[in-house]
């Protein structure tokens, strides 16, 4: 088709030209004049506005490859001859991004034909619409997305729930003899040492448990959330720590500071003002703490961290709400170099129970507990003040350091001063009149002879061995002499003879007539425990000391407390004298006495605690006319002196 | 068990709730025993509308979250099938045409209500007011009977700010809930 109208360009030139930036320089392309295609007028680059296309008439139709002219910038080329347009190849020059096309007609004789032919062009407009990008149109969808949901079901996880909560670890694990892990006999046999309770399965939402709870009631008398009533002067002690970020908590023994702990971590976890804590104990409290927090506040997730080092680490890498552990184990895992992101743990709580053992500032078990970074610390103890002020002060430099200054330890009206804002102190006299009493008795007893001599002997060997030492003997020296002249007062072992047990024997008689039980104490486990117990096997004895495991340990106290022909269990007063709730004994023995009074009143108050029914007996053994037995009440009369001045109201 | 499969006093307390960002909701169901126990606790992701979306929803947007895009979701995602669900906005009543069970709305109760007024016989809680939907006439007489029951260990206005701890706290624990 021919295009002899030139109204058309015209039409064209008016249209673009007042689009096109008049700033703009129009390319210019040079023309090669031995290609014959290139004698006509080439449009390098034609820039529409993408929102706006010229209007274009469909009558075109370019057949002469006449020239083309354009004029230099700023205006748009002037077409002044036919022009021949094929079907344009689109280029695209990044000189211009916001003009997204650019026709072009490279050889227009030569592909005029062939093009036209091909494809002819009925609609120019439409041509140059397609040639050109789109425009990009927004939507806007009216209609939400439907959310994700979650959650769980508390009393019937189902089993995409319990698979979602439990490790992702392969069911068919090999074992190292090859075996699937489950199906090896071995592996299953190994264990001997100590069961690890398996790590609970913890969802997400059992992290929010605490806080789906029903409140406490104003004064924690909520009738569902407790097994059973607090006493007045406990819900007191509750309002008293859960107002604290730092408290000590020194009721006597057996007045439930535990449970008076659990409750206020409930009413904290329920607040959502904590999220987790850890609770540091003796280990011979691990299981206790463990089922008075099953009992007493079961929405609160309790990962006990002990076994092997692995296992210990598994656990402090598993969530949980309280993670419960000993004072060796945080030393132990403190310095372990692999251990070390327990030290950048942060708690919300750091809870330490029997807190006294922290009470030599540079013990190991001090700087690991004292490293704990925790917003709230409380502590807990029946006995803060053993010895020395000191020990009072290196409670607190864990509690609220800076509080107390090592230079005070003289001054105990100063210190009683300063820590009377954290410190909380009752007394079973005062708070549990219907606890029943407690009567305790001396028996003073006299050697066997056997004894007798045995005791004389090593006395005077003894002081001539210290003696011969001259100057180089030390304290150790003589408490090595005074505690092997005690054992002998207890048992003398070659002989087998004991006044305290001859005694001790007689009165076990009574008392299993009686249908009552007792706790017989001591501070030698080997020279003495273990002698015993083959002679009291009438009694059914239970031995309880250090060297047995937390599970052995458990099972001792379970057979105690529940099973009626176990009579008696003897006890380390070290192992066995705190924490334990031994309510089942009404009468306690003294085999011997640690100089210091408070470990005794520690191990008493196993047995006269909430819980007890019965009067309490306690009776202390003494065998007289020894000197060893003197040097002990001077001790203890020295240490009450201290004890009252500053603890006791 | 009652009729479709419901538990004897169970109840689902249903809450949409903005997210700590104000931009979102996130609806939740607490269900729990007579004494307030938590059996189950669902809660949906973040629903955040656009900026076009919210005018052009307008007083809508609040009910069609709470309803059908997190609460029909929600009750069919439980496994603890309760005998009254609770909630606290009227227009969550809504939720009452795609659930059999019965829905009531409860507030606490101001000295001017008196028809639907429901006392705690023990005295611990304060007096609350009870709505049901419309064209539902028989949940009013039901949910009445098993709001009274419960009562006397539970206030039924509480469990709502519990969830809404409960998913501030989830908040702070993961993104996906801010």
């Amino acid at each position: 088709m021919s295009l002899s109208n030139l109204g058309f360009f015209q039409r064209v030139k008016t249209g673009l030209v007042s689009k096109l930036s008049p700033l703009r320089p129009a390319e210019v392309v040079t023309i090669d004049s031995v290609d014959l295609g290139l004698n006509a007028a080439i449009v390098t680059q034609i820039d529409f506005l993408s929102s706006d296309l010229p209007d274009i008439s469909p009558n075109f139709c370019l057949i002469a490859a006449d020239t083309a002219e354009f004029n230099t910038a700023p205006s748009f080329p002037e077409i002044t001859w036919n022009l021949c347009l094929a079907s344009p190849e689109s280029e695209t020059f990044d000189l211009q991004p916001s003009y997204s096309n650019v026709i072009s007609c490279q050889n227009a004789i030569c592909q005029f034909e062939t093009a036209l032919l091909q494809k002819p062009i009925e609609d120019f407009t439409t041509w140059i619409k397609n040639g050109l990008s789109s425009p990009t149109i927004k939507s806007f969808p009216m209609l939400m997305d439907e959310p994700g949901k979650t959650g769980k079901s508390y009393v019937s996880a189902s089993k995409k729930e319990r698979s979602f909560q439990t490790d992702t670890k392969p069911q068919h694990e090999k074992c190292i003899h090859g075996m699937i892990k489950s199906w090896c006999s071995i592996c299953n046999r190994q264990p001997k040492k100590e069961k690890q309770a398996s790590i609970p399965d913890f969802n997400f939402f059992d992290f929010i448990l605490p806080i789906l709870q029903p409140p406490l009631g104003d004064n924690f008398d909520s009738p569902v959330a407790f097994p059973s009533d607090l006493y007045p002067f406990q819900r007191s002690g509750v309002k008293f720590l859960a107002d604290r970020d730092r408290a000590l908590l020194a009721d006597e023994m057996g007045l439930g500071k535990s449970i008076q702990t659990i409750v206020t971590l409930k009413l904290l976890f329920r607040r959502g003002d904590i999220a987790n804590g850890i609770i540091l104990c003796p280990k011979s409290l691990l299981t206790d703490w463990e089922k008075k927090l099953k009992e007493w506040a079961p929405e609160i997730r309790v990962l006990k961290v002990r076994g092997n080092k692995d296992q210990r680490k598994i656990s402090w890498d598993s969530p949980a709400h309280i993670y419960l552990t000993t004072y060796e184990t945080l030393r132990q895992d403190l310095g372990n170099a692999d251990s070390k992101d327990i030290a950048k743990k942060e708690f919300d709580i750091a809870i330490l129970d029997e807190i006294q053992k922290i009470k030599n500032p540079s013990a190991e078990v001090t700087k690991s507990a004292r490293s704990l970074v925790a917003q709230r610390k409380w502590g807990l103890s029946g006995t803060p003040l053993e010895n020395r002020t000191e020990e009072l002060i290196s409670i607190f430099a864990f509690l609220k350091p800076g509080l107390l200054r090592y230079e005070d330890a003289y001054q105990p009206i100063k210190i009683k001063e300063s820590i009377k804002p954290f410190f909380l102190r009752r007394r079973k006299a005062d708070v549990l009149q219907d606890l029943p009493e407690k009567n305790c008795d001396e028996v003073w007893l006299e050697l066997s002879d056997a004894q007798r001599r045995a005791y004389d002997l090593a006395e005077k060997q003894g002081i001539v061995a210290l003696n011969t030492q001259g100057d180089s003997v030390t304290v150790q020296h003589v408490l090595a002499l005074i505690t092997k002249l005690k054992q002998i007062c207890n048992i003398e072992p070659t002989s087998g003879q004991s006044c305290k047990l001859e005694y001790l024997i007689d009165q076990l008689e009574e008392i299993k007539d009686q249908d009552d039980k007792a706790l017989i104490f001591s501070q030698y486990s080997h020279k003495t425990l273990d002698l015993l117990e083959p002679k009291l096997r009438q009694f059914r004895p239970r031995l309880y000391d250090g060297s047995r495991s937390d599970s052995n340990r458990d099972k001792i106290i379970d057979e105690f407390q529940n099973r009626d022909d176990c009579k008696i269990l003897l006890m380390s007063v070290k192992a066995g004298g705190l924490g334990l709730t031994l309510t089942r004994a009404n009468f306690v023995f003294h085999f011997d006495l640690w100089w210091n009074p408070s470990v005794a009143e520690q191990a008493e108050a196993r047995a006269h605690r909430i819980g007890q029914q019965k009067p309490v007996y306690v009776t202390s053994l003494f065998t007289i006319n020894c000197s060893a037995t003197i040097t002990l009440e001077r001790q203890r009369q020295l240490h009450l002196c201290i004890f009252r001045g500053i603890v006791v109201c | 068990m009652t009729k479709n499969g419901q538990k004897d006093g169970l109840l689902a307390f249903l809450g949409i709730y903005e997210t700590a960002s104000h931009d979102g909701f996130i609806g939740a169901v607490l269900v729990t025993d007579h004494k307030g126990i938590p059996q189950e606790f669902r809660c949906t992701h973040p629903v955040k509308p656009t900026s076009i979306q919210k005018p052009l929803y307008g007083d809508a947007l609040e009910p069609f979250i709470g309803v059908n895009l997190c609460g029909v979701p929600l009750f069919k995602s439980i496994q603890n099938a309760p005998a009254l669900i609770v909630v606290n906005k009227d227009h969550l009543l809504g939720i009452r045409k795609s659930n059999s069970c019965p829905v009531v709305c409860v507030s606490r109760a101001g000295s001017e209500s008196k028809t639907d007024k429901i006392e705690s016989s023990t005295g611990r809680f304060k007096a609350i007011s009870q709505a049901t939907h419309p064209d539902f006439a028989g949940d009013s007489a039901v949910a009445r009977d098993l709001l009274k029951k419960i009562f006397d260990d539970m206030d039924p206005i509480e469990p709502f700010d519990r969830m809404k701890k409960a998913i501030d706290v989830l908040g702070k624990q993961d993104n996906r809930f801010n």
